[in-house]
């Protein structure tokens, strides 16, 4: 994969993870008063926000796989 | 239980002995013992990163979180970490390649170096001397009224207090920065298994999660969602915490030291993956804990809920296991913090290697005397406390960020905004502004400060640079 294709995708996870920094501080994830539906007995906002942690994970995964400058600075 | 804390605290002390000793080298240079000559791999890495984020405040702090404030918690700590490690590969990728050309003896020291004036170095030092010995204190704190509500009358909080700060200073002196990595990576293995077990223990108590929380929704349900039963987590609340945990790496600086002393970037990056899953686990089972608490000792003091559910409440091994592990949690935070104000300390000095490095040592001594005196005045919200120190030091953000993102010499005029923010943090913290103005948070109104200043100083560089082209 060339260096400029890297860094579109590495750019866009950065976007990604802006994206999804400011759905957490919404109703979609945090609405407020709310604790249903619950998902394997874990109430709303703490199955909805172990998501939001385990997607930043994968984002920095993914990051780490695309970064444009990896061999640059292991060089 | 007696007899399992002396043999697990016995093995603890017996691997913290051989971690100071394997470091110690007669003839090691000044970088090998203030950053391990800049060669962590991942895996030491992942385990010493962690235990100097978690700490006592994890161990204790957010149980007790969980039971008072509820499930938006996890918002607060686990989401932000989240993020946090997604900024780790970002922002360690450019520190590590300025280091490369610049040179790297301590974050306060690289500051000056770059903006070409002592006063940047001044300025974080200081920031990281005042919210960093109270962070060191919170932890001694908190250890010392946990010991002393479980052995009632054999020993005052403060000696516990002194033993700990005791045998930190000890191998931290003996062995350096590589000492403390590895007895860190021992306290972190430690951190996680008691942890785990405990919260499994928790969960068994009600016979499945689904159980647990019905009761907790029984008997108090605003704790299943946000804000929670005394309104803690507003949105404002949660934004800020975001922000200033976010920002742990870049200005607290025993963290940004430990991202520069990885091997290379690769082994930055497996430790950055890992801390995250690290994070979810660990938090995880904070929440079981926390929520028990919630049904078992709803109205308890944070001192008897700790003692009944990580000692009494358990089986007698694990309780040990519990003992060693807060001791363990508490003592290599301390120490890095400890350790971070001696690096910041050696990193401004200028002489000989001999001279500087019994200058710092001094430095640690009188640090950790500091912390200890602090100790005996903080309050029990350690969650809370550690969260004013993220706050506090994350002011200096934008002179970090502009410093390791500028091409040439970074622009002072930032030092500015980050010395008022600063300012204005303490002023509300000894109550002589408001916290809130107009029912905005003043730390949240921090940020918004900080981000137009950079925007501007930003905007008139480029300016600037555009004319003289």
């Amino acid at each position: 994969m060339n260096k400029t294709r890297k860094s579109r995708r590495y750019n866009i996870l950065i976007l990604l993870a802006l994206l999804l920094s400011v759905l957490t501080f919404t109703p979609l994830v945090i609405p407020y008063g709310e604790y249903r539906p619950s998902l394997f007995h874990l109430p709303y906002t703490l199955w909805t926000g172990l998501i939001v942690a385990l997607l930043f994970v994968c984002l920095t995964w993914l990051a780490v796989l695309l970064h444009p400058g990896k061999k640059e600075e292991e060089s | 239980m007696t007899l399992w804390i002396l043999i697990l605290g016995g093995l603890f002390v017996l691997a913290l002995v051989t971690a100071s000793v394997k470091s110690y080298k007669r003839n090691r240079t000044l970088d090998e013992y203030m950053l391990a000559g800049f060669n962590i791999g991942p895996l030491i890495g992942v385990l010493t990163f962690a235990a100097a984020l978690f700490s006592a405040f994890i161990f204790m702090g957010m149980p007790d979180m969980f039971r008072t404030q509820g499930v938006g918690a996890w918002i607060f700590l686990a989401v932000s970490d989240g993020a946090m490690v997604f900024g780790i590969i970002w922002f360690g990728y450019h520190i590590r390649k300025k280091v490369k050309t610049e040179g790297f003896k301590g974050v306060s020291g690289f500051l000056s170096g770059l903006y070409g004036s002592k006063w940047p170095g001044y300025l974080f030092f200081i920031t990281a001397f005042l919210f960093l010995v109270p962070y060191a204190a919170i932890q001694i704190r908190g250890i010392s009224i946990f010991f002393s509500a479980t052995f009632a009358g054999v020993l005052p909080e403060w000696a516990w207090a002194l033993i700990i700060v005791g045998i930190m200073l000890v191998y931290a002196e003996i062995g350096g920065f590589k000492a403390i990595v590895y007895s860190d990576a021992i306290q972190g293995t430690v951190l996680l298994v008691v942890i785990w077990l405990i919260g499994i223990t928790c969960i068994k108590a009600f016979g499945s999660i689904e159980s647990l929380f019905a009761e907790v929704e029984r008997i108090k349900p605003e704790l299943l969602s946000v804000p929670g039963p005394n309104g803690l987590f507003t949105v404002q609340f949660l934004i800020a915490s975001f922000l200033a945990i976010i920002l742990i790496p870049v200005t607290q600086p025993q963290l940004t030291t430990r991202i520069v002393v990885m091997r290379n970037f690769r082994s930055l990056s497996r430790m950055a993956v890992s801390l995250g899953a690290f994070a979810i686990l660990i938090i995880l089972s904070t929440v079981f804990i926390g929520m028990y608490g919630a049904v078992k000792y709803p109205d308890a003091t944070t001192a008897e809920f700790l003692s009944s559910a990580l000692l009494f409440d358990q089986k007698d091994m694990v309780g040990a296991l519990a003992m060693v592990g807060l001791f363990a949690a508490c003592l290599s935070t301390t120490n890095a913090q400890i350790f971070a104000l001696g690096t910041e300390l050696r990193s401004l000095l200028k002489g000989s290697d001999k001279k500087v490095l019994t200058t710092t040592r001094i430095g640690l001594f009188v640090f950790a005397l500091i912390a200890l005196g602090f100790s005996t005045l903080m309050s029990d919200e350690l969650a809370l406390l550690a969260r004013t120190s993220f706050t506090g030091t994350s002011m200096m953000a934008p002179v970090v960020l502009f410093a390791v993102l500028s091409k040439k010499t970074p622009p002072r005029a930032i030092l500015f905004f980050s010395a008022t923010g600063l300012v204005a943090l303490l002023l509300s913290l000894f109550h002589l502004i408001p916290q809130e103005i107009s029912g905005i948070r003043l730390d949240f109104l921090l940020y918004i400060y900080l981000a137009f200043g950079s925007l501007a100083v930003a905007a008139l560089e480029v300016f600037r640079s555009k004319r003289l082209s």
